[in-house]
């Protein structure tokens, strides 16, 4: 395990860019946003004649907002006095649509950071034969393997989920601000009503739900990057759209190019969670993706230096 | 006491070309033995093999285990440099002791520190800003504080300057041939790890041509400086090699005894560069 946690510190230590600055740029980029939208754009105006439909699809129920003409202020201004406007039961559903699109923004980035990483990571070393290194030390192929998993699908969005954190926090707070001189208090309008601990579990368990669920995307990427002579990516696509190309062809299904796509994608905030996780469809993901996985650690065994 | 190396008719191919050809050879515990062949002769490939790097045929015993089921394993008691640039360019020096301690059992960080600071490596500099030699010095540092069985060397000083490798090699003998740690060094400047080894292994065409210890060279081999009265009495005897020498011919005899000799020419011990020479021209008739 204390191996473990150090083979995920390196896959820090040499992915800084995108596992710690990106995030930390993405969310300064963004408050620099939130701030100087307070700070030098005072009277924005919806009143443009402008009308925006939300809908949201909650579990149960679905909530439609109207942003409609005639509010001036800051956008913090807008948003609490919608806030107040609305019954104090729906605040939670409009303020998701706020957190949940900052969620959003963060798990398109760490998916395609964990896709590339996952990629190129066995593939890597092997190029720059710094691999005779790492596999000089008492390290096993299936440790390797497996933190190279674990950096992907836990410390990877767990890293995100800090930058999520603090501009959600960042965002309740701007919005805290602005309920000063209101007739309703902050914790009423903004806070309570934003569940952000909720929130934040079902982030987290989205996080491990889609781990699993894309199982045999990450697995394959894995085999393809401890097999690959050259240009991982061309294998990584080439044999699933060949496969999808032939199952076409030889009969009028498609049931293989479903079961590729649905597995291959992050399912989002309205998944039901419990029940997908004992479904057949999360079976078969789970066998595959273990199969793939194996398959890397045997070929990473047997790979010589490129 | 068992032998660290217990190799038997090893096999290797890429493709169509054949790396080791049938190749068997043994390292006794506290040996220091010079694997030595041209490029491309599977040098490489035999280390390699040592370290459950590569795929082969045959039975190979590395310290009681076979590095193919379980590397991780072996590389707890064995270390491996190669040639310069096998670390990460991206890895900071730090880091790199910090990874090293954190995986390896056998890692003494005091003693790597200290190795470190008697050199002018930066510990905040990442392995792509330091020089070649530097790079090795880290490596070095790195492998010479863990407490193996089994050192083995690839080309270690290769693109090196004479001062790093005259301290190179001075650092091996001083840490390494009072205790009971085996070394096995691949390179073809033989001249420099002459007087370090304890055996030699010479490899050629994925074959071994020569594998004898230091003290039976000198009772086995011999370099004779022949007149040219003299040439045809010793072309007679069959030399492995002959070469021109000031006017003279200098030729090189195996296992023809002393007093035949005596009578040719001025006689020595040929150095193991010229050895090589003789082993590399015969193409190999093995021992």
């Amino acid at each position: 395990m204390k191996s473990l946690i150090l083979l995920i510190q390196r896959e820090f230590w040499e992915h800084r860019a995108t596992f710690s600055i990106l995030p930390a740029v993405i969310v300064g980029a963004i408050l620099c946003v939130m701030l100087l939208g307070l700070i030098y754009a005072p009277s924005i105006s919806t009143d443009l004649g402008l009308r925006f439909d939300i809908q949201i699809d909650g579990d149960r129920n679905s909530e439609k907002f109207f942003f409609e003409g005639q509010d001036k202020g800051t956008w913090a201004d807008i948003i609490v006095r919608e806030l107040q406007a609305i019954e104090s039961d729906k605040r939670s559903n409009y303020l998701l649509i706020g957190l949940s699109s900052i969620a959003t923004l963060f798990s398109i980035v760490v998916w395609l950071v964990a896709l590339s990483f996952l990629l190129n990571c066995l593939f890597n070393d092997r190029r720059d034969r710094s691999v005779l290194f790492w596999k000089s030390m008492p390290v096993s192929d299936a440790t390797t393997v497996l933190s190279k998993l674990a950096t992907a699908l836990l410390a990877l969005p767990l890293a995100y989920f800090c930058g999520i954190a603090i501009l959600q926090v960042s965002w309740l707070i701007l919005l805290s601000l602005n309920t000063s001189g209101t007739e309703l208090s902050a914790w009423d309008t903004v806070i309570a009503p934003a569940q952000i601990f909720d929130h934040w579990l079902g982030y987290l368990v989205l996080v491990l739900f889609n781990g699993l669920w894309a199982l045999p995307l990450w697995g394959w990427l894995l085999a393809v990057s401890a097999y690959a002579k050259s240009t991982p990516l061309v294998w990584a696509l080439g044999v699933p759209i060949s496969l999808i190309i032939a199952e076409g062809l030889v009969s009028d299904g498609d049931r293989l190019a479903i079961w590729i796509k649905l597995h291959s994608m992050p399912l989002g905030y309205q998944t039901d969670v419990v029940t997908l996780l004992f479904s057949t469809e999360m079976v078969s993901a789970l066998l595959v993706g273990t199969g793939f996985i194996g398959l890397a650690i045997w070929l990473r065994g047997h790979a010589d230096e490129l | 006491m068992k032998n660290v190396v217990e190799a038997q008719r090893i096999s290797k191919k890429y493709g169509n070309f054949t790396a080791l050809d049938d190749v068997s050879f043994s390292i006794q515990p506290g040996a220091i033995v010079g694997l030595i062949g041209p490029n491309g002769a599977g040098k490489t490939t035999a280390l390699k093999m040592l370290l459950g790097l590569t795929q082969f045929n045959g039975h190979l015993s590395v310290l009681g285990g076979d590095p193919r089921k379980g590397r991780h394993k072996v590389m707890e008691r064995v270390c491996f440099i190669a040639d310069v640039g096998l670390l990460p360019r991206w890895l900071k020096v730090a880091n790199a002791l910090e990874y090293v301690a954190g995986v390896h059992p056998k890692f003494n960080r005091q003693r790597a520190e200290a190795m470190l600071a008697a050199t002018n490596i930066p510990m905040n500099k990442r392995v792509k800003q330091l020089s070649k030699g530097m790079v090795t010095q880290l490596h070095l540092a790195l492998v010479m504080a863990i407490d193996v069985e089994l050192l083995v060397l690839d080309e270690p000083t290769l693109g090196l300057d004479i001062l790093y490798r005259k301290s190179f090699y001075q650092h091996l003998l001083n840490d390494y041939t009072d205790n009971q740690t085996s070394i096995i060094i691949s390179t073809h400047q033989v001249e420099e790890i002459e007087s370090l080894l304890s055996h030699l292994l010479f490899i050629d065409k994925g074959k071994i041509v020569l594998d004898c210890a230091m003290e039976e060279i000198a009772s086995t081999y011999r370099e004779v400086l022949v007149p040219r009265d003299n040439w045809t009495r010793a072309e007679a005897l069959a030399p492995i090699y002959s070469r021109d020498l000031l006017g003279k011919k200098a030729m090189i005899f195996e296992q023809v005894a002393l007093p035949q000799l005596a009578s040719l020419g001025d006689i020595s011990i040929p150095s193991v560069a010229d050895l090589f020479v003789a082993k590399m021209h015969t193409g190999g008739d093995i021992k």
